[in-house]
């Protein structure tokens, strides 16, 4: 019989976390005072629930609308991460190869917490205006009831500690509010676990910074760790020019990688992103080849649409680390959308491979071999010419779908559908499309296209205007509507719809011609 | 009407002994380096590839369904 002490580390190096808090809690019950026991228990706690937080967070609601953290109200071009809609010209974020996101920016290959929502509200928007508020509003997840994005990102966190808290039937384990922080501030050992706990499983960063300020203090200011921690308390409470002081002073007495990528947080928020690459670069020389900062530089990039320097950072990556899911995929979208579904084949078909040899190694059910990469695998097939395996994938992809991405599916199976000339095939797959999300805007529209096809043209009128009131991201229902109210003579309806389309995207040809057009009639 | 159709009328004219039309020439409208453009027409939602989920999204919605279901069954708990 193994002593339960060994036994309970045993279970936590590997990785049997709720099993090592089990026993920890039998042998705490014994002996409350076992500081060894504790400090284990705390640290399989913190494991439990522990997020990586390398990445920047999802913004909530107040915070993209009540943004005032950016430098720069009107930013040169380049130097932000609000581009216009033009930029990404001539690169694969190209807007007419590429379709949008319904957070309103080009589609990547790769969502992470902080795009999933969209980011800030777009440019010309006073933050805090109406028309801020009902954008932010719009881009609450797909504007589905039941995806819940919370008000602020610190309310995330504090739903996360909720919810951690909850899940300990014999009340907290930690009762911050009772603790003497200064006792504990003298002991670094326990006062590290403390402060990693009350960040990663009570989420509750003012109790953390109160800790984190008293151990800075007992060791006169000289341990990066406690610098570094003061800097992620501040950033969450929102601090950020407080933070940006701490990881500063905590990279000249030690230089590492979470700080680097953290102060690269802090310059994305205040709206810097030139800041952040500066600072990536340092990280490179300190760390060569580190792919967490490659990655973020890569990231960085793309938020502010520089596909093609984004394109070399994930290459570089795949360099260093070629099995990086992240990078794999965002090279995967790159070439397909760039017409060159082969290439995209051979990116999602190694993804493929990877997550099925994983997935029988961990035997997780969630993994990335979901409907999405089924889905992405199909659509390379299909416009590879391999359409044998076509429709066997998007069965796959169909097979493991949910709500939040089966319309998604059915609106690409029509998409094939309308390429083999199978018009009504089609139809009834966006029809699907529409019945599973009614705020599907890519499939109003191609069912509008399909109706003017077959002559029904208030149908059309109809699904184009239905789309248009789904989301305002997509330039595509306001051309086609424009141009329908142009056939039927319409033309100051026209001229609007017109306009609309102009300012989601301004380089389109189509729309300037026809802009021209209803300019000669009217005029 | 083609323009081929318009060309073999000419050409039957012609034959017939009528007055001999200019012959019309037939245009292509690509080709390599050049491309004219026809009317406009509706334009369809390209295809959309998935992005797929990160690890740290994926770990999330799991603590938040994980969340949900502990608050749902003790929900039930406090009712019996």
């Amino acid at each position: 019989m193994a002593s339960p002490a060994f036994l309970a580390m045993s279970r936590f190096r590997r990785r049997r976390y709720e099993e090592c808090v089990d026993l920890c809690s039998e042998i705490l019950a014994e002996n409350p005072y076992d500081k060894a026991i504790w400090l284990l228990k705390t640290q399989a706690l913190t494991a439990m629930t522990f997020i990586d937080d390398s990445d920047l967070e999802e913004l909530g609601i107040a915070d993209a609308v009540m943004d005032d953290n950016a430098t720069a109200s009107m930013p040169r071009p380049g130097t932000s991460l609000n581009g216009d809609n033009a930029s990404g010209k001539g690169s694969s974020l190209d807007r007419v190869m590429r379709p949008m996101s319904n957070a309103g920016r080009p589609n990547s290959g790769f969502v992470r917490p902080s795009t999933q929502n969209g980011m800030r509200p777009g440019t010309g928007e006073t933050p805090g205006s109406r028309a801020a508020l009902e954008s932010a509003m719009r881009k609450t997840g797909s504007s589905r009831p039941g995806t819940s994005r919370p008000v602020t990102a610190l309310g995330r966190h504090v739903r996360l500690g909720t919810a951690s808290m909850r899940a300990e039937s014999d009340g907290p384990f930690i009762d911050v509010s009772r603790m003497d922080l200064q006792k504990y501030a003298h002991r670094p050992t326990l006062a590290r676990a403390l402060c990693e706990f009350l960040l990663y499983h009570d989420h509750n960063a003012r109790k953390a910074l109160e800790l984190a300020a008293e151990a800075t203090s007992a060791c006169n200011f000289e341990d990066w760790f406690w610098k570094s921690r003061l800097g992620k308390c501040y950033y969450l409470l929102g601090l950020y020019r407080d933070a940006e002081q701490q990881f500063k002073s905590s990279l000249r007495t030690q230089q590492s990688v979470d700080t680097f990528l953290d102060l690269g947080k802090v310059y994305l928020r205040l709206d810097q992103p030139q800041n952040a690459l500066d600072a990536y670069a340092q990280a490179l020389e300190a760390f060569p080849g580190s792919t967490a900062v490659l990655t973020a530089k890569a990231r960085t990039y793309e938020m502010m649409r520089d596909g093609d320097q984004s394109l070399r950072a994930f290459k570089d990556v795949l360099r260093h680390d070629p099995s990086h899911v992240e990078a794999i995929a965002s090279l995967g979208a790159h070439y397909f959308y760039s017409d060159q579904p082969e290439i995209a084949l051979r990116f999602y078909r190694r993804l493929l491979e990877i997550t099925q040899s994983t997935e029988s190694a961990s035997g997780s059910a969630r993994s990335y071999a979901s409907t999405e990469l089924w889905n992405n695998v199909a659509l390379c097939c299909f416009h590879s010419g391999q359409y044998d395996m076509t429709m066997r994938c998007f069965e796959n992809a169909l097979a493991s779908a949910d709500d939040s991405n089966m319309a998604d599916v059915w609106f690409n199976v029509g998409h094939v559908g309308v390429s083999l000339g199978d018009l009504g095939f089609a139809y009834q797959c966006f029809k699907v499309a529409v019945s599973i999300d009614p705020q599907h805007v890519e499939a109003y529209n191609n069912l509008g296209v399909l109706e003017v096809r077959k002559g029904n043209q208030e149908d059309a009128a109809a699904d184009f205007a239905q789309a248009r009131s789904a989301g305002s991201f997509a330039y595509e229902p306001c051309f086609n509507g424009a141009l329908l109210a142009y056939k039927r003579g319409d033309f100051p309806t026209s001229l609007r719809l017109a306009e609309a389309s102009r300012v989601l995207f301004s380089d389109h040809p189509e729309t300037l011609e026809l802009v021209e057009m209803l300019r000669a009639k009217l005029v | 009407m083609g323009p081929e159709t318009n060309q073999e009328n000419d050409t039957e004219r012609a034959r017939d002994g009528g007055a001999p039309a200019a012959l019309q020439e037939v245009l292509p409208k690509t080709g390599l380096v050049f491309s004219e453009r026809g009317n406009l027409s509706e334009i369809l939602c390209k295809p959309k590839i998935l992005p797929l989920k990160s690890a740290t999204l994926l770990r999330m919605e799991d603590l938040d369904q994980k969340a949900r279901e502990l608050a749902q069954m003790q929900a039930k708990g406090a009712m019996s």
